[in-house]
């Protein structure tokens, strides 16, 4: 695989374009992967709102029917339902790891063995999701992906 | 390895529960083998109850496995200390109480250890799959 890269500061928009034979699982990944740099969700604090790259979330969560949206620095209210959120970065690196979270599992760090069949997830900055029994499987298919 | 702990393992413990209950009931319906039967049903009863009170317990947050196996089993050992008393598996003046006591330190943890494990699996599993990543 070969990579070049064209910096021009005239161009106003950054655009991405891949040749190759056919579209491969390697290649789909690596897609899938760029998409969610031009992808982004809107968020609310204090009556502000803020438009999330989707790369930097690390989970939404669903509490007392509200979704609030986690990055590095803050936490966000969203007015979408975490079903439709769940749609929509589908084919990103977002995973459905209990009826009320979904995780970013790029910044996944690593798992360990829970309470009543369940798994501890660590993410990369320390905090730590339980990974609910019936989304164990579908954790794992997506990261052979 | 992991085919015996999560296939043929469960499969087999399934079937002998299944069977025995279903023997059981059968016996009882026609008269046969009335206080074994009831015994054995008795048993699963309890095991049932155990199965609740490890779903109770999970919706707790436990600061570690060992702290919520460690409770499961205290409050575990009361139940059975009460069906013991008023189902008459034992009698806690002599040698059979022992017996019960002893079965259940055996089994309990080796249930504990057997989910535990299983979990591990996954766990490792996954694990090397992000460390691939």
């Amino acid at each position: 695989m070969k990579l070049s890269i064209h910096q021009d500061e005239h161009i106003t928009e950054t655009e991405i374009i891949i040749n190759c034979a056919y579209v491969d699982d390697r290649l789909q990944k690596l897609t899938d992967y760029i998409r969610q740099f031009s992808f982004s969700l809107e968020g609310e604090v204090d009556g502000k709102l803020y438009q999330i790259p989707v790369e930097q979330i690390f989970y939404i969560e669903s509490v007392d029917n509200k979704t609030f949206i986690y990055d590095c620095e803050r936490t966000y209210s969203c007015r979408q339902t975490l079903s439709a959120l769940e749609e929509k970065l589908r084919n990103m690196t977002f995973i459905r790891i209990s009826k009320s979270c979904l995780l970013n599992i790029s910044y996944l760090k690593c798992v360990a063995p829970h309470v009543n069949h369940r798994l501890k997830a660590e993410l990369q900055n320390g905090e730590q999701l339980i990974i609910s029994r019936n989304y164990v499987e579908s954790l794992k298919e997506k990261l052979r992906k | 390895m992991k085919q015996f702990l999560k296939i043929y393992l469960p499969s087999a413990a399934i079937t002998f529960s299944l069977t025995t209950v279903c023997t059981c009931v059968i016996n009882l319906v026609n008269g046969f083998s009335t206080q074994r039967s009831s015994w054995l049903l008795e048993l699963f009863g309890f095991i049932l109850m155990v199965d609740a009170l490890d779903w109770i317990l999970g919706n707790i947050n436990f600061k570690s496995f060992l702290s919520y196996a460690v409770t499961e089993m205290l409050i575990a050992y009361i139940g059975l200390l009460l069906f013991g008393y008023f189902a008459k598996w034992f009698s806690f003046f002599d040698t059979s109480f022992i017996y019960a006591t002893i079965i259940f330190c055996i089994v309990f943890p080796v249930i504990h250890l057997y989910f535990y494990h299983l979990s591990r699996m996954n766990a490792d599993e996954i694990n090397k799959m992000l460390e691939i990543k």
